[in-house]
């Protein structure tokens, strides 16, 4: 057996593995997918928006903040303006007007994590939302995610984000992305192991940044949700996926812009990993432990595996390269039909068994985390395209995620050499 | 506070064992398969028997008129099927494993048969076809087998009066052994004997073409009712 057969291998166990627990907590957990009992008490919320250069999204954004079922006088919103360079602060003043609810706050650019700290300043709510400049709220987001905070020991609620119906490809693939992300998240949040709180719709208690401290984002990643998270799981406190609560983002617009938001989230999150390298402790967070460990194995892996079939590809290109000139050219033969159809007979290996079944268990991922999240949306091209192109688009960023990683903290890791 | 956070070992083994029996129904759907095909291939290799028998009789038979219906074409498509059938099992149980060699043995034999059958029939009855025999190694031992054996189908498409019989060099099989010693082969992989003129190393398609080129004339090459060859 060939290594490159070794590692496919590896990967659809580990794969079957981890979508048999996923599911096997599901059938557990299938009554408490969504809260269903009524809010019974609603506390004052503050939500926080920082923005830069969001001039087409934030009348948007705060329109479907003012318009939230949520009583009127339990609600402000701290808008803060990071020094944007368009005529994002103008429009938020002028919706402003309409809505006295609505503060704004205007600083130097410093980045998210300083924006949101103002904010934080500013606030009076006993809890603090957070909603990205380039979002909007469904109007029950917010009350459906406070019935969560019913339960004292819940210290933070993420939401639910869905993409906007996709402009083009890559967005449709990453609609499916997000989509099954969602649903394994809420399986995640049922084992006390949900390790981001939503950047773009969060709601914390306000207890926790008097205890914790406010957001950080050290290496200006801008992935202070993912920070938050981490540090709320050190500390043992309890974060829940609010699977109805959605908030409605826009992904980036090209395959470009999409890397380098790739590139940061990664980035952020290897970062983030090496402060918090104490949650790989099994003994210690036990599932949580379990699933960072996953989730490093399968990055690895997964390049391994698509450098792999890159290998492949080119050594086929290689070979048909070979062959068209071993014939001259003659083009003929490649494009004639083959006269015998016994090769359609097809040569069924354990892998393409294997390959057959892990695709069936990823469509009934798929269909399961759509009935989840209410999704009727068309899928057609998005889907087809996700398991073809995804697990190659997926290295890519992790790659460029790793090398962005390594030269922020060049420093310290030649430090560290020197000092062995 | 998060209850006491522990891993669901229990769980998790339960899982693992899931995933292990769902894991193994995969080899063994597969090898049910080819359970499958092994016996396709072998009920494959019966008919073929038959069907040389049952031409050789014919060809008894009909003394007076031998040709007449005479159609070798079968024995050709079902060699062929045959060959693609062991190929795939050749890939699934190992070029080394007894069981896929005595299939390749098997094979050889009843290429040699039909082979002697077509012989006759081109002599009897005219037939405008260009049998090759063509000997291969293992990669190891010969790196440009590969590059032949597809050069030989791609002028077997081209055309189509060729008839093409493949031999494991290396293949213990006494029927092979006389074959090589009527040839006096020495072992310099890939070789094709045509007409019983042996050429030895890789040969192009330039060379091919002039090999060719002696027994099938160009304006009758792709026509296939000349009866030019002779053996």
């Amino acid at each position: 057996m060939f290594f490159g057969e070794i590692l496919i291998y590896l990967i659809i166990f580990s794969g079957l593995y981890f979508s048999i627990f996923i599911f096997w907590v599901f059938l557990e957990n299938q009554g408490r997918i969504y809260q269903k009992e009524k809010n019974k008490k609603f506390p004052l919320v503050s939500l926080i928006v920082p923005c830069y250069n969001e001039e087409k999204g934030v009348e948007k954004t705060l329109y479907s903040l003012i318009s939230l079922d949520y009583p009127k006088d339990k609600l402000e919103i701290i808008f803060v303006d990071d020094g944007s360079l368009d005529s994002t602060l103008q429009k938020a003043k002028l919706i402003q007007k309409k809505d006295k609810r609505i503060k704004v706050f205007h600083q130097e650019n410093k980045g998210k994590f300083m924006a949101l700290n103002l904010g934080l300043e500013k606030t009076k709510g006993e809890f603090i939302a957070t909603v990205d400049g380039d979002s909007y709220l469904h109007s029950s987001a917010l009350k459906r995610a406070m019935k969560f905070f019913e339960n004292p020991e819940i210290k933070a609620v993420s939401g639910t984000a869905k993409l906007i119906k996709p402009r083009n490809l890559i967005e449709g693939i990453q609609r499916v992305e997000y989509l099954i992300a969602n649903f394994w998240r809420k399986i995640f949040s049922f084992l006390n192991s949900l390790y981001l709180t939503s950047g773009a719709f969060s709601v914390y208690r306000r207890e926790i940044f008097e205890t914790l401290g406010p957001f950080r984002d050290p290496k200006l990643f801008q992935t202070e949700d993912l920070e938050m998270a981490f540090r709320l799981q050190k500390e043992n406190l309890k974060i829940v996926q609010a699977m109805d609560a959605f908030v409605y983002t826009r992904p980036p617009f090209g395959f470009m812009s999409l890397l380098k938001q790739r590139t940061r989230w990664y980035a952020g999150f290897l970062q983030n990993f090496k402060e918090y390298s104490c949650l790989l402790s099994i003994k210690k967070y036990g599932n949580l432990a379990f699933f960072l460990w996953y989730i490093i194995f399968s990055v690895l892996f997964s390049i391994i595996l698509v450098g792999y079939f890159i290998q492949r590809g080119f050594e086929f290109f290689l070979q048909l390269l070979n062959q068209f000139i071993l014939t001259d050219f003659d083009f003929s033969y490649f494009f004639s039909l083959p006269k015998n159809w016994e090769f359609l007979n097809l040569n069924i290996t354990p892998l393409f068994v294997l390959t057959i079944l892990c695709l069936f268990v990823f469509f009934f991922n798929f269909f399961l985390s759509r009935k989840l999240s209410f999704d009727s949306q068309p899928y057609k091209k998005g889907i087809f395209f996700f398991i073809f192109l995804y697990p190659y688009f997926n290295a890519l960023w992790w790659i460029s995620a790793f090398w962005s990683f390594l030269s922020k903290n060049k420093k310290e890791f030649l430090w560290l050499k020197k000092e062995n | 506070m998060v209850e006491k956070r522990e891993l669901n070992w229990k769980k998790h083994f339960l899982v693992f064992f899931i995933t292990i029996l769902i894991f193994l129904s995969g080899f063994f759907f597969s090898n049910f398969f080819l359970g499958k095909k092994i016996v396709q291939a072998t009920n494959l290799q019966q008919d073929l028997i038959l069907d040389i028998l049952s031409l050789e009789t014919q060809f008894s038979l009909l003394t007076e008129m031998p040709c007449k219906g005479w159609d070798e074409s079968i024995l050709t498509e079902q060699l062929q099927v045959i060959g693609q059938k062991l190929s795939e099992i050749g890939g699934r149980l190992g070029e080394n494993n007894p069981d896929f060699i005595r299939f390749k043995k098997y094979y050889s034999i009843l290429e040699i048969k039909s082979w002697l059958l077509l012989k006759k029939s081109i002599q009897n009855c005219k037939l405008n076809l260009v049998p090759i025999f063509y000997f291969y190694g293992s990669e190891k031992e010969c790196g440009q087998c590969q590059d032949q054996s597809f050069l030989l189908g791609y002028f077997h498409e081209k055309y189509p009066s060729l008839r093409i019989y493949s031999f494991d060099y290396n293949l213990g099989l006494g029927v092979l052994q006389t074959l090589k010693s009527m040839y006096s082969l020495k072992k310099d992989l890939p070789i094709i004997i045509v007409n019983g003129k042996v050429y030895y190393g890789f040969q192009n398609k330039e060379a091919i073409e002039k090999i060719l080129k002696e027994y099938l004339l160009e304006n009758q090459i792709e026509s296939a009712t000349s009866t030019l060859f002779q053996e």
